[in-house]
């Protein structure tokens, strides 16, 4: 019950700084000395229509991050099992080499990228996009990953083996759902990292690809703050169900690197 | 014994031959080979860090070997992946899973073979009773003691009806209690089950208990494969004398089943052997009394120390001739400090190996038995 409370404070305290946001999207227009704006319904419905290109955006944003999700998982379950369960000569190294992405700022290798990726084609592509939203994916779900199989014991897959599972059948039946809030968790940053991105979705998508920050980055250029508002508050969509969903793996006790062990 | 595996190979229920691993240049197991009839308990036993779990390890098939063989029943296992090998392992840990209830824990192994439902739940249920876990069934691992835990991966492991189940220390997790309960319900469910079994330990009084033979090892090679009693009363070195608690330790010159000790004594032995020899008796099997009664091998000794253990006293003796030796007597036998007794040195307890040619552990140690001026309890 207190851990309950605990958890409504919290998002209280979160997502409180959002009110504001929530009013304008409301608004037909709040000043000083208005105390409440002027109530409308407007800026949703505007949100709606395909002018707006919000649906589009945000329908590509969605297919951009689960794609960019999946396959930084791909990349970082293996790596993150090599960093985190064995020894090798050079970890040290291969880690940092990890974080490189995130230390050098894009704005230093856009120039480079937009380059290479003109000349394979890739520029203003789902896929273009979707490379370069690799960048710090694969990063963070690896380095995630690796403290998660940090925490297990591998002789469970022993264990299993020699009960008569195939490897497999380890995988699905006893390793995954070991660390399942762990994966949770790497793929919840995997997803926002990308569902956030600006600046290299920017260059690479050359305008062909829209996705919702671009919608929010047009929208507050017009001047318009209802319906940015509204864009804004429809951009943190995701991430609340996403959490609402994953709430019962990342609660789960038994299983290793839910958020405690990250 | 190499050769003797080599000329059998056809016969063995489960052998091991030439295994070999090595870890980053060190060789772990060096050129093992090992034979287990059906149904036989073995033990491997040797201090930790010889290479005994690395033996079950590649036996179990989830580490390779970098060279030997493995047959079970005639079939060669080397590429057989762990799962089809029809072998149960049990570690130290237990290692339940821990998202699974004890029920689904122990029914695993049947759900990962397409056993159904129904009856993988009536045979886990059965197995939970049998080893004394009824109505556990839909308990999480966690809430469980580390015996009850034990018990559990025992029924996981046989619930699955291996061919060969092969227990990692699965005992020294547990306090010393439990752990002779656990050694019966292992030892029960193996005779009811006719299961082979092969357990490793680093206890030699756990290997003896749990045994039919043993198989000691030091640094990845066997010292002596045999029942538990040889080991105890004909061990093939010091090493493996003083690993089952030897503690007599003297040089004689042998002439077939004469002993003739460097102080001039003369002492029958059951074993002959030629040449110098190190001889060595257990402390239990030295008899010592008052009086001189019977005539052969009696040795005139003083005793220097007397340390009463319970159920033993332990006694330091020294011969006339400078040799020193312990005796464990019985604890009504009381002789003071200084005291003059006669040691019976009963002939088929003097059993001896050739001497160690270089200068090794068993010249230091023979060395320090004949030359120390004073007997110190060096156990």
């Amino acid at each position: 019950m207190t851990r309950k409370i605990a958890l409504l404070l919290i998002i209280g305290v979160l997502f409180l700084p959002f009110l504001p946001l929530l009013v304008w999207s409301f608004a037909e227009g709040w000043y000083f000395p208005q105390l409440v704006p002027q109530w409308t319904m407007q800026n949703w419905s505007t949100l709606l229509t395909t002018s707006a290109k919000v649906g589009q955006g945000f329908w590509q944003s969605l297919v951009i991050a689960a794609i960019s999700t999946g396959l930084a998982l791909l990349v970082g379950l293996p790596a993150g099992r090599a960093l985190g369960l064995s020894d090798f000569p050079g970890k040290g190294a291969v880690k940092l080499f990890l974080l490189l992405p995130i230390i050098v700022s894009p704005l230093a290798t856009l120039m480079g990228i937009q380059f290479i990726l003109i000349r394979l084609g890739l520029s203003g592509t789902i896929m273009g996009v979707v490379l370069v939203h690799l960048l710090s994916t694969i990063p963070y779900m690896t380095l995630v990953l690796s403290s998660v199989y940090a925490n297990f014991d591998s002789d469970y897959e022993i264990q299993a083996r020699s009960l008569g599972a195939s490897s497999v059948q380890v995988l699905q039946q006893i390793t995954l759902p070991l660390i399942a809030p762990g994966v949770v968790v790497g793929a919840l940053f995997a997803f926002l990292i990308s569902w956030n991105e600006f600046l290299l979705t920017f260059f690479v998508g050359s305008g062909r690809v829209f996705t919702l920050p671009m919608v929010l980055f047009t929208s507050l250029q017009s001047g318009n703050t209802g319906l940015t508002a509204a864009i804004a508050i429809t951009s943190l969509l995701p991430a609340l169900i996403f959490l609402l969903f994953s709430s019962r793996a990342l609660d789960n006790n038994t299983a290793i690197g839910g958020l405690g062990n990250v | 014994m190499s050769n003797n595996a080599r000329s059998q190979t056809e016969q063995a229920y489960f052998c091991v031959q030439q295994l070999t691993k090595v870890f980053r240049g060190v060789p772990a197991v060096q050129d093992l080979w090992l034979e287990v009839k059906a149904g036989e308990r073995l033990a491997l036993l040797g201090p930790s860090g010889c290479g005994k779990s690395t033996i079950l390890q590649m036996i179990a098939g989830v580490l390779q070997p970098d060279a030997g063989k493995i047959f079970l029943e005639g079939r060669l296992l080397n590429s057989v992946p762990p799962e089809r090998r029809d072998m149960a392992l049990v570690l130290q840990k237990g290692l339940l899973f821990p998202h699974l209830s004890v029920g689904e824990n122990v029914a695993f192994g049947l759900k990962m073979r397409r056993v159904s439902r129904a009856q993988r739940e009536e045979k886990a249920l059965a197995m939970l009773d049998r080893v004394q876990l009824g109505g556990f069934a839909d308990r999480r691992p966690s809430e469980l003691s580390g015996g009850q835990a034990q018990r559990v991966a025992l029924a996981r492991s046989l619930v699955i009806q291996p061919k060969i189940l092969l227990l990692d220390e699965p005992l020294s997790a547990l306090d010393a209690s439990l752990r002779s309960d656990m050694q019966e319900l292992i030892l029960h469910l193996q005779a009811e089950t006719g299961v082979t079994l092969i357990v490793v330990t680093h206890d030699q009084e756990e290997a003896v208990v749990m045994a039919d033979r043993i198989a000691l090892m030091f640094d990845g090679c066997l010292r002596q494969v045999d029942k538990p009693e040889c080991l105890y009363q004909q061990p093939a070195d010091e090493t493996v004398a003083r690993f089952f608690g030897g503690v007599n330790f003297f040089t004689a010159s042998a002439k077939a089943h004469k002993l003739t000790l460097p102080g001039g004594d003369i002492l029958t032995t059951h074993y002959p052997r030629q040449g110098a020899v190190q001889v060595t008796i257990r402390p239990e099997r030295i008899h010592l009394m008052a009086d001189q009664i019977c005539g052969t091998n009696l040795l005139p000794v003083t005793v220097i120390q007397n340390r009463f253990t319970g159920t033993q006293r332990h006694l330091a003796l020294k011969t006339a001739a400078g040799l020193n030796l312990r005796a464990w007597v019985p604890p009504s036998l009381n002789f003071a400090v200084g005291q003059s007794a006669f040691a019976h040195l009963p002939p088929d307890a003097l059993w001896s190996f050739s001497m160690p040619d270089s200068a090794g552990t068993g010249q230091l140690s023979q060395a320090s038995v004949a030359l120390a001026p004073d007997v110190g309890w060096r156990d």
